[in-house]
């Protein structure tokens, strides 16, 4: 027993950080904060052109594209090479709880300051130019990426009034009463986004049927099956693409019983394979949450999600074992990740609803800004719902009770 | 009528023993009698179940399994027959997990390996800086 490793360190702690082999994706601009001008007139009342992914000059009408990360940073190739953990800039670790920048307006001078919790552009109160974050902060508030909405107001407000619409009949009186869905707001949410080079093996049990028969016992029949049992090994290599994997903590959580996150997760994914480089011009006055979680604190997680992604990738190599496979050991060895940042559009209705004892759920109702994939909670009247089940059970009893009789009278 | 109430007191498996005990019409019809005196606390409980699923949505989660996109390579197999079994009362085997991806298995070992900096590959020695026992290679077979 010796309190040193085979190399002579100590051994690791519970909670320690990996401390593997990092290559830095750099994705830096090297631009200082303050104005993102227009490339033509240098204009700073550039903003995103709605339903597309140009950016547009308000004052010249200048149009332009963000740089595609896939393009630019080749994401999604080379996944079957990647070896340790490859880190994009938006990706580094947090080392900073500062959320107040100051900048300096390159027009008049002025210093302005933007809170990162939630916006990365400010306008200067004095010459009333925009100014952004043009470069990566080293509290996580500026990601890799970014997809813009493609999803207009309008169509969210219609897909969130028609989800409502639908369970309206059971929902709590109060959320009915309070409800309107004008009151969507669009939020730009931080995720990561995730590349694996895996090594998978799984070990299980795996029966074949060989026979089926029926024996007769008296007047009733059993069904009978023999099978042969297998011991079964699969080893693999996986390549996984683009995995989305949540970076705030206060959206990460989904134990339904107190939260509904859940409903945020059911949106995705998004076709993050479009996201182009950040640039605060295409978030405008739309409010962002900050990134909280590093990449060690939703490891675990991702590398979770890869082992059940490689277990559906092998199922229909398995599908001859008619009888089911029962997995007792799975291994997984991941050779190698990317990491991304990006901000993702979500249109978001929230109702918060406090419950007798006093505990507060707020239930979401969100729409993909990208593709309008609609997903929510509506509180429901527990009255309500204790009357719905017991008219199903007085129609069901009123047709099977008079059965029962006759069949016990017959 | 004994048989059925004495399926009742016995539950699900005493009902199957009291099925297959079953040797006359009348006990047949006792147990559509007894199916359908339970229908209604059935239909109670599927119908409050499946609202509060509909209006709630807690099973709802990204299908990341399924809409990630993902190759596999290598693929190596290994089925190893071990015995027969026969007169097994199931279609499907005890605790299969094959269609519930997201269901762990009793052991699960995953390692992140350590990576091998590009000037250092091929030296097996530097992919294991914390003196960890990660082996850096893949398995080579069972």
């Amino acid at each position: 027993m010796t309190a040193a490793g085979a190399e002579g360190q100590p051994a690791p702690q519970v909670g320690q950080a990996w401390n593997g082999h990092v290559t830095h994706l750099d994705t830096t601009t090297g631009q200082e904060h303050g104005h993102d001008d227009c490339p033509k007139c240098g204009s700073t009342e550039v903003s995103h052109k709605p339903g597309t992914m140009s950016l547009v000059c308000g004052f010249c009408r200048f149009e332009w594209f963000g740089k595609r990360l896939e393009d630019t940073l080749g994401l999604g190739e080379g996944i079957h090479e990647l070896s340790g953990r490859t880190v994009a800039s938006g990706a580094s670790q947090i080392e900073s709880e500062q959320n107040l920048v100051t900048m300096k307006c390159q027009g008049c001078g002025a210093e302005v300051t933007v809170d990162t919790g939630h916006a990365t552009q400010s306008r200067c109160h004095w010459c009333r130019s925009i100014l952004s974050l043009n470069d990566k902060l080293p509290n996580g508030a500026v990601p890799d990426g970014i997809l813009p909405f493609a999803l207009s107001r309008a169509d969210a407000v219609a897909r969130i009034e028609k989800f409502v619409g639908d369970r309206k009949l059971l929902a709590h009186p109060e959320f009915k009463a309070d409800f309107s869905a004008e009151h969507v707001k669009p939020v730009f949410l931080p995720y990561m986004v995730v590349d694996g080079n895996l090594h998978t093996r799984l070990h299980g049990v795996g029966e074949v049927q060989t026979r089926r028969y029926t024996v007769k016992h008296g007047d009733s029949h059993t069904t009978y099956y023999d099978a042969n049992e297998y011991q079964v090994v699969r080893q693999f290599d996986l390549h996984a693409d683009d995995l989305i994997v949540e970076s705030s903590a206060s959206k990460a959580d989904f134990k339904t019983d107190i939260s509904t996150n859940n409903i945020i997760n059911a949106i995705l994914p998004f076709d993050v394979k479009n996201m182009v480089a950040f640039d605060s011009n295409y978030m405008g006055d739309i409010q962002a949450e900050k990134r909280d979680l590093d990449i060690d604190d939703v490891a675990r997680t991702t590398h979770e999600r890869f082992l059940t992604m490689a277990r559906e990738r092998i199922r229909a190599d398995l599908t001859g074992y008619d009888r089911g496979v029962r997995f007792t050991h799975e291994e997984m060895w991941v050779r190698g990740t990317r990491w991304a940042t990006v901000y993702l559009p979500v249109w978001l209705y929230s109702y918060p609803q406090r419950s007798s004892d006093g505990s507060l759920t707020v239930h979401y109702v969100a729409v993909n800004g990208r593709n309008g994939t609609t997903m929510g909670s509506v509180p429901i009247s527990k009255k309500r719902l204790l009357a719905a089940s017991a008219g199903w059970a007085v129609a069901t009893a009123a047709v099977a009770w008079p059965i029962a009789l006759i069949s016990l009278f017959s | 009528m004994s048989s059925v109430f004495h399926a009742t007191a016995l539950g699900s498996s005493g009902l199957d023993a009291a099925v297959l005990a079953s040797s006359g019409g009348g006990d047949d019809f006792a147990f559509i009698a007894l199916f359908a005196f339970v229908a209604p606390f059935v239909a109670f409980w599927l119908a409050y179940t499946m609202l509060f699923k509909r209006y709630r949505n807690q099973d709802k989660r990204y299908q990341y399994e399924h809409t990630t996109h993902s190759t596999i390579d290598e693929l190596q197999r290994w089925d190893t027959f071990t015995r027969e079994r026969r007169r097994l009362r199931n279609r499907f085997m005890d605790g299969s997990n094959l269609d519930d991806p997201d269901q762990r298995a009793g052991y699960v070992d995953i390692k992140e390996m350590d990576g091998l900096p590009p000037e250092a590959s091929g030296d097996s020695a530097a992919d294991a800086p914390d003196g960890g026992s990660d082996d850096s290679r893949p398995p080579s077979g069972v």
